[in-house]
């Protein structure tokens, strides 16, 4: 559990102590601020407009996070970095673990900053109260890193430096879009990741209240999906080569 | 087989297990709470529905606003970003109330198949707005603006007075034009003289509310000043006036409904069987006409009565 965690926290403060990354963040609110301006433009559309734009706006900072660990483990593994604890077996297992535990942790707290940020900036602007669904959306889309965190663990050990991203991407991107093909739950969802689960964007518009089991139940099918997949990647990691 | 290697099997197996379970419970809930989900489009746009949906949005007013009016020239590029929106969001009440209207001249069938669409909308089942558009688009006839000779839509009165009829089960207190609407088209669609047809209309849903049928299922709605409306339309069936305005006899027909009517449920009001003007107590005569009439609310001694419950004059109990 410590090997766990001290990868982990090494990966999350890596993250976090980029200055470029509280930058975006202040982009991010500044342009769910700029929604506020289209008023005329949409015909007095600019207050959903602006909810819409803070949560697409998270979601992809949620997906760049996430993506940020597709560039560190190819390029630790070619440079042989935790190269002693790599050799154990069961190091392999921690390694994978604890990247993905930290790119959570750090999704966590950059999401979470967005979210605070533009429901503040929502609810000065407008002067109202934030409602409940507003909250749920943002919570659910920031629970979405976890099984995001696992995609991009596995194709960060599978391939290499440029194909891993791209693959990531692709591969988010496919399972936020379930209605491509039939929505046969044990497949989509079981085997392949059903992120669209956590998609409740335009309940925060429509303030249509998301019940709390079912945001317990999507949580618990995030860490249980997680985990599933990095045991499966575990598995591929073990036979793999590493110099 | 080494032990950690069976552990991370079984963890995994498990796990799979409890997600494969969880999705199968998470699927069918997440349809329930978002309905609209099954009205979305299947395009793969990552969940991003929504915003594409406010963009199409700045698209169409950007393109539409330019234009100095939407017809047959232009109406298909509009109804394609329209359906787009919709598409993307079928929730977005503004798509249809000023989207679908602007198209209602132009392409009036497909504005009210949008709009049938939307009155299926869970979301939007207590807009009054959406079915009465499409009421009143049904009730049209509807020319080309740019070819006066070309019947875009003809008026279907049946059609029309179902979704006016909506408009108004969607409501406590429905507004008088959304029940005058709808009376008038249901009378259209019945046909022959008009004010006998609205007078017979409103007698038939006079009787359904008596028999207290289950308004949904039934081709009636509850019409709160039903009375009130009985009493102009017969005076309307009584006295009916051509399009120029000048009076016309009334058919034997309208005769025969307005005696019914009148028998039956205006007996209470105290009307002049000659222009159904209601009577004050103790009038002999019609202040409108001169017709006699029943007199009415008179104590035995000769006193007119006031609404109180002894004879101001006599002291007798009424
Ligand atoms: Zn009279
Ligand atoms: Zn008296």
């Amino acid at each position: 559990m410590s090997e766990i965690m001290a990868i982990a926290s090494g990966t999350w403060k890596n993250i976090l102590r980029m200055k470029v990354v509280y930058f975006l963040i202040f982009c991010v609110w500044v342009l769910v601020g700029i929604a506020s301006m289209y008023e005329i433009l949409t015909i007095g559309h600019h207050k959903p407009l602006m909810m819409d734009v803070s949560l697409v706006l998270n979601a992809i900072a949620a997906s760049l996070v996430v993506l940020s660990v597709t560039f560190e483990i190819p390029r630790e593994l070619r440079q042989g970095v935790a190269a002693t604890l790599l050799t154990k077996s069961l190091g392999r297992t921690q390694y994978l673990a604890g990247k993905a535990v930290g790119i959570c942790v750090a999704g966590f707290v950059i999401c979470a900053l967005i979210a605070a940020g533009s429901l503040i900036i929502y609810a000065l602007t407008f002067s109202e109260a934030i409602a409940g669904p507003m909250f749920q959306a943002h919570f659910l889309l920031i629970i979405s890193i976890i099984p995001m965190a696992s995609m991009a663990v596995f194709f960060a050990t599978l391939f290499p430096e440029v194909a891993a991203p791209v693959l990531t991407i692709i591969a988010i991107w496919f399972a936020y879009s379930t209605g491509i093909i039939a929505n046969i739950p044990v497949v989509y969802g079981g085997l392949l990741p059903n992120l669209d689960l956590f998609n409740f964007k335009s309940h925060a518009v429509y303030l249509k209240p998301i019940p709390i089991l079912y945001m317990i139940l999507v949580t618990v099918w995030g860490i249980a999906y997680a985990l599933f997949l990095l045991m499966l990647t575990s598995f591929f990691f073990k036979v793999k080569d590493i110099k | 087989m080494k032990k950690d290697t069976v552990i991370r099997f079984m963890i995994m197996i498990a796990s799979l297990a409890v997600a494969s379970y969880l999705a199968c419970i998470l699927t069918p809930m997440q349809s329930d709470i978002s309905q609209e989900k099954n009205f979305l489009t299947k395009a793969p746009v990552a969940g991003l529905h929504k915003f594409f949906a406010d963009v199409a949005w700045m698209r169409f007013i950007n393109f539409a606003g330019g234009l100095s009016s939407i017809d047959s020239t232009n109406v298909d590029k509009v109804s394609r970003m329209l359906e787009k929106i919709i598409a993307y969001d079928p929730n977005f009440v503004e798509s249809y109330q000023s989207g679908v209207l602007s198209i209602s001249n132009a392409d009036p069938k497909l504005a009210v198949k949008l709009l049938e669409q939307a009155c299926a909308n869970p979301h939007l089942a207590h807009n009054i707005q959406i079915p009465f558009y499409a009421g009143f688009i049904l009730s049209r006839t509807i020319v080309d603006q740019n070819n006066p000779d070309k019947i875009l839509s003809e008026p279907d009165y049946a059609a029309a007075a179902r979704f006016f009829r909506m408009a108004i089960q969607r409501t406590r207190d429905p507004e008088s034009y959304l029940i005058s609407n709808y009376i008038h088209a249901k009378a259209k669609a019945r046909g022959g003289e008009e004010s006998l047809a609205v007078l017979s209309v409103l007698y038939d849903e006079w009787k359904m509310s008596k028999a207290g049928k289950d308004e949904i299922y039934s081709d009636y709605c509850q019409i709160p000043d039903i009375e009130e409306r009985l009493v102009k339309a017969t005076r309307e069936a009584k006295y009916p006036i051509d399009d120029e305005g000048r009076l016309l006899k009334p058919s034997q027909k309208a005769l025969e409904l307005i005696a019914k009517v009148q028998q039956e449920i205006l007996f209470k009001k105290h009307l002049c069987e000659n222009c159904v003007t209601p009577a004050a107590p103790g009038d002999k005569f019609c202040g409108t006409c001169g017709h006699a009439v029943k007199t009415w609310g008179v104590c035995s001694c000769g006193h007119i009565l006031s609404s109180k419950a002894y004879c101001t004059r006599c002291g007798k109990k009424q």
